[in-house]
């Protein structure tokens, strides 16, 4: 929906070939018998992408895959092992070294659960205030006061004035997540990585914190990452989708497109295993033979030939490269 | 004939002076080879009731009332020795987290021969791993996971080895509980495929407690809706989750986000959150979050009513009998 907009303006944020190798300090034993000394763990494995400013992008994959080091690469919590993000044109390597506060302010992080977000024996209020003294926006404690009645309050947790003085283990985990989001978004960021944001919430709430989200970061023009493993929720909130796989894109395009028409086989294998509450609706879920492996070992050539149902002998000898398939559509496929 | 049939089980927790009823006089039956799956949201008392059923419960501070019948068995006042013999022999579970529940210092063998022997303590160790090595690959998991310890296994191995676990003495009645949750979704629609194709080849009765209704919608004939204690809403899936009575089923439905639809229709929350069971409504349980509440909700709480076969719903509004 806004790739009209997105031509004119640069992208917010911009992802160069990053990698984040781990090096792994036990022995590794790889499925077929050999032991690994020191083995690298292809977290991130050369991720590229763009990003403009109020877009959503949704990052999908299996456990495993890397998609929550991606996260924490974006908002620079690890340093990637090689590669460069630009955030607005400067790398983010140099604007941490120069002035860290401001870029802690230019990209924010929504975690997974937020009973762990939070220091617990400080009160709703003392994290709020607290955020907004670092930062110096506002004069006095009770300008500052005002100003985080006046959020809670847009985001329907009434009265706000209640809240202030609780602390977090007396909310509910939908209403801290409510505050989480709101703590990030306060600082109008530019970016921000939400990292399963609604997975550890109940089904029944979590359709308000999704569209608070997508409202706040569409109000504010703030560029949303959101890393997920449920493919209908990402589907909802997301502009594009980037399917990962073993640390790397497989398939990246409009959320639609990609939902819709999936060209990967590893994307057609996941949406066709995406069930529907409909239980008059008749799935064939692709079988994917094997375990999801691990990114220790990475297979030659294209990494998902070992389970890929329609993989020939030359799959698992050339590596693929992320071909541009015009409009915004990346596809990891020989066979496309 | 019912192979499970609990009459109004109530389970309450002490903590001091508050009282909270986490299972309301619940009453359910589940026939032979039929599956059940039971959907709420998080301290709607699902795994209450099964940790009532399966007597896991603390003794000082749950009190259980009502009675559960496992093949005219009664389970809740069954003397320690006999529950010992019907769990994993007649009833079986399957937790959530498989990580938790093997042993780390144990192969898994030796886990699993272990609780071989102790129920049949004459079989040889030699017949015992023959037997594991069988349940094993009826799990479709390679015969030298024996020889494993579980941290070297993935979360979807893990998984199937506690399946082969609670499968290893043919139980009647097998218990998921949110088994598949922590799974992704290509290994946990092939696990949930794998465990339907045993079930027809044992015979087994399934009982599947998840809060993700594509599953049951997937995999269960019928499904039960709980919500803080109380049963909402049961019968078959097919109409249940096609047609909910219930405004409670109504809202889970609308707020799980459908991945056919091509409009985008915005997502709804069900406002509020679950009541303090220490001291609940006086009226119907789901009136403080009902968009349809009326007078009568607030002063009495509905009744399990039966619209239909096997379809029952406890909602005063529920068939149009009274029109708002």
């Amino acid at each position: 929906m806004s790739e009209e907009m997105s031509k004119k303006k640069a992208p917010v944020l911009e992802v160069i070939d990053i990698k984040r190798h781990y090096t792994q300090r036990k022995k590794h034993l790889t499925t077929d018998g050999r032991v690994l000394k020191h083995a690298k763990i292809h977290s991130v494995d050369g991720v590229s992408f763009t990003l403009n400013a109020g877009e959503v992008l949704g990052v999908i994959g299996e456990s495993g895959c890397g998609k929550s080091t991606l996260g924490r690469l974006l908002v620079r919590l690890e340093a990637p092992t090689s590669g460069s993000i630009l955030i607005a044109g400067h790398s983010a390597e140099e604007l941490i070294r120069k002035d860290r506060l401001n870029f802690r302010r230019t990209t924010q992080m929504i975690f997974q659960n937020p009973f762990d977000t939070f220091d617990p024996r400080f009160s709703i209020e003392k994290i709020f205030v607290d955020t907004l003294m670092l930062h110096k926006i506002g004069e006095n404690n009770g300008m500052r006061r005002k100003i985080v009645i006046e959020k809670l309050e847009s985001v329907g947790l009434i009265p706000a004035e209640s809240f202030l003085d609780r602390f977090p283990h007396e909310l509910s985990g939908g209403q801290l997540q409510r505050i989480s989001i709101l703590r990030s978004m306060m600082l109008e960021p530019s970016v921000v990585v939400a990292d399963e944001p609604v997975s550890m919430l109940d089904v029944s709430i979590r359709a308000d914190i999704i569209n608070m989200l997508y409202s706040t970061a569409k109000e504010h023009n703030t560029s949303l990452v959101f890393i997920s493993h449920d493919i209908s929720t990402t589907r909802y909130i997301s502009d594009r989708i980037a399917v990962m796989y073993l640390g790397r894109i497989v398939e990246m395009g409009a959320a639609d497109e990609v939902a819709t028409n999936p060209q990967h086989p590893y994307t057609k294998a996941l949406i066709s295993n995406c069930a529907s509450i409909d239980p008059r609706s008749k799935h064939n879920p692709v079988k994917l033979p094997g375990e999801p492996p691990t990114p220790v070992d990475i297979p030659a050539g294209c990494s998902f030939a070992p389970r890929c149902p329609i993989a020939t002998s030359d799959c698992s000898k050339i590596g693929q490269e992320l071909r541009d398939f015009g409009a915004g559509r990346f596809i990891r496929c020989m066979k496309v | 004939m019912a192979l499970l049939s609990i009459r109004d089980l109530s389970v309450t927790y002490h903590s001091g002076t508050r009282h909270v009823k986490a299972l309301n006089s619940l009453t359910l039956d589940i026939n032979e080879g039929e599956s059940l799956g039971i959907v709420g949201e998080s301290g709607s008392g699902k795994t209450t009731f099964i940790m009532a059923i399966l007597r896991l419960l603390p003794k000082g501070s749950a009190e259980i009332t009502g009675e559960a019948f496992l093949n005219g068995k009664e389970l809740i006042s069954l003397k320690q020795e006999e529950l010992s013999k019907m769990r994993w022999e007649e009833m079986a579970l399957v937790f959530q987290k498989s990580m938790n529940a093997l042993s780390p210092v144990h192969k898994i063998g030796a886990l699993m021969s272990d609780i071989y022997r102790i129920h049949k303590p004459e079989v040889s160790k030699r017949d015992a791993r023959r037997r594991i090595e069988e349940l094993l690959e009826l799990v479709n998991l390679p015969a030298r996971v024996y020889d494993l310890y579980p941290h070297e296994l993935s979360g979807g191995m893990m998984q199937r080895v506690s399946i082969a676990l609670s499968l290893m003495f043919n139980p009647k009645l097998l218990i998921l509980d949110e088994a598949t949750t922590a799974l992704d979704v290509v290994t946990q629609t092939q696990i949930l495929e794998e465990i339907v194709a045993l079930e027809e080849k044992l015979g087994i009765t399934r009982m599947m407690i998840t809060h993700d209704m594509s599953v049951v919608a997937s995999t269960c004939k019928n499904v039960a809706v709980l919500y803080a204690g109380c049963l909402l809403e049961t019968g078959l899936t097919q109409d249940v989750l096609v047609e909910p009575l219930h405004p409670y089923t109504q809202g889970l439905i609308k707020s799980f986000p459908v991945f056919d639809n091509d409009t985008h229709q915005p997502l709804q929350s069900i406002g509020g959150s679950l009541p303090d069971l220490s001291s609940p409504p006086p009226g119907c349980i789901f009136e403080p979050r009902c968009v349809k509440a009326c007078d009568i909700c607030r002063e009495s709480m509905p009744r399990l009513k039966e619209y239909g076969q096997g379809r029952f719903a406890a909602c005063h509004l529920a068939g149009g009998e009274i029109n708002v």
